[in-house]
């Protein structure tokens, strides 16, 4: 039971790093960290998770979902950054999400999917449409036949 | 064509992240060649892939703030689940409750029976740890110099042979004793002792059911690690931050000295 503890712990800087860039006030991310190590700390006697960083992204996400309403909404505006972390903030969060965790967590599809409770296909065209949308949004207009129109 | 399967927009994804096998990765870059419009989009989403990456993985070397402290959160949550009894600790010693050593003295050990008692024994060695171990003006009651006494009074209390193991070839120097109460309202005896760099390591000894017998085991909470058995009436636990395999030998030194001529 007692190696989880530290396999939890090597985890916490990427979902550290991940609600960073899903919220921008500092004390709101640590506070959905927290909720998150919190519940895997209930359920992690309980569950035997095989993909335990997967199983704590997932958790993370349902947490957001119980975040007071305030956070919610700064979640909608993450304006924090500069160049193309912040334009990010103009992307659903959906598409946000998957971007995020496709390329800087680099999680397979499969566990993306995993993670947000959506099919592996509902990940591709968020991760698509994400992508094009970023594209355009930082002036680029070449193929604008893209197969996959956001 | 030359291409004997047409490529997928999903696939110019994996591409992109690196998900491909290499056999299909050269296909893919043989079409973006002959394609420039699509090669130029692509080439947008792998530059958009590295300027995140760049931008935003670094964040993850930020340090980790003391309330996301895996260990911190487990030793509140003991502390909130065992409060009472640890509170009891420092109170209960005064009630003088002598006589109540021992318990579940009856029926054979059924395995859950020993379960329980080695997780009590296991709870109670971390919690004391924390509490008592680390303090670093006050963690014993009784100092080494005094060994005799020491030796005498847990004996007394304990209402059995109770000795500080000597850890002293493994680089452990005892620097006392303190009792402690069990949540049953029964004495157990704490030792402490530090390393060369002052890191403390604790040895809890509590009476156990007779018939009750385990063998090492290894268990952790954060970066605390325990080492627990319970051998002849006693339970034991070793408690310290190091490594398992100095924790399985502080264990074997102690077994080998309570196994002599007790």
């Amino acid at each position: 039971m007692c190696g989880a503890v530290s396999d939890i712990e090597a985890c916490i800087p990427a979902l550290r790093r991940h609600a960073t860039a899903l919220l921008r006030e500092r004390r709101d991310v640590d506070a959905l960290v927290h909720a998150c190590l919190s519940r895997a700390l209930d359920q992690h006697w309980r569950q035997n998770p095989t993909e335990l960083r997967t199983w704590l992204f997932a958790i993370m996400y349902r947490q957001l979902g119980q975040l007071p309403w305030s956070a919610r909404t700064r979640r909608a505006s993450h304006t924090g950054d500069q160049g193309l972390p912040g334009t990010l903030g103009q992307l659903t969060a959906d598409q946000r999400s998957v971007l995020l965790l496709v390329t800087i967590e680099d999680m397979a599809y499969g566990d993306v999917a995993d993670v947000l409770g959506v099919s592996v296909s509902s990940v591709m065209t968020l991760l698509g449409d994400g992508r094009e949308r970023l594209r355009r949004l930082c002036g680029d207009l070449a193929d604008t036949a893209a197969p996959r129109q956001p | 064509m030359t291409m004997e399967r047409p490529i997928s927009e999903d696939e110019l994804h994996a591409y992109v992240d690196g998900r491909l096998d290499a056999p299909r990765r050269l296909e893919v870059e043989r079409y973006l060649g002959m394609q420039p419009l699509l090669s130029h989009r692509v080439a947008a989403y792998r530059a958009q892939r590295e300027e995140l990456q760049a931008a935003l993985a670094p964040r993850a070397a930020e340090p980790i703030p003391p309330e996301l402290n895996l260990s911190r959160m487990l030793e509140a949550r003991l502390r909130r689940r065992h409060g009472w009894w640890q509170l009891a600790a420092s109170v209960v010693l005064c009630l003088s409750l002598g006589g109540a050593a021992g318990w579940y003295v009856g029926a054979p050990a059924r395995p859950d029976r020993t379960k329980l008692a080695m997780t009590l024994l296991q709870q109670q060695a971390m919690a004391s740890h924390t509490v008592y171990a680390v303090d670093r003006r006050h963690p014993i009651e009784v100092t080494a110099n005094e060994s005799d006494h020491l030796k005498q009074w847990l004996s007394n209390r304990l209402q059995r042979s109770v000795a500080a193991p000597d850890l002293s070839t493994l680089g452990y120097r005892l620097l006392g004793g303190r009792l402690l109460a069990t949540e049953r309202g029964s004495a157990s005896a704490l030792f402490v002792y530090d390393d060369a760099n002052g890191n403390r390591l604790s040895v809890l000894m509590r009476p156990m059911a007779p018939e009750l017998a385990a063998g090492h085991t290894d268990s952790s909470q954060g970066a605390m690690r325990n080492c627990a058995w319970i051998d002849k009436g006693i339970g034991y636990a070793v408690v310290a931050v190091a490594s398992d395999a100095m924790l399985d030998k502080v264990a074997a030194q102690i077994s080998r000295q309570t196994d002599g001529p007790s």
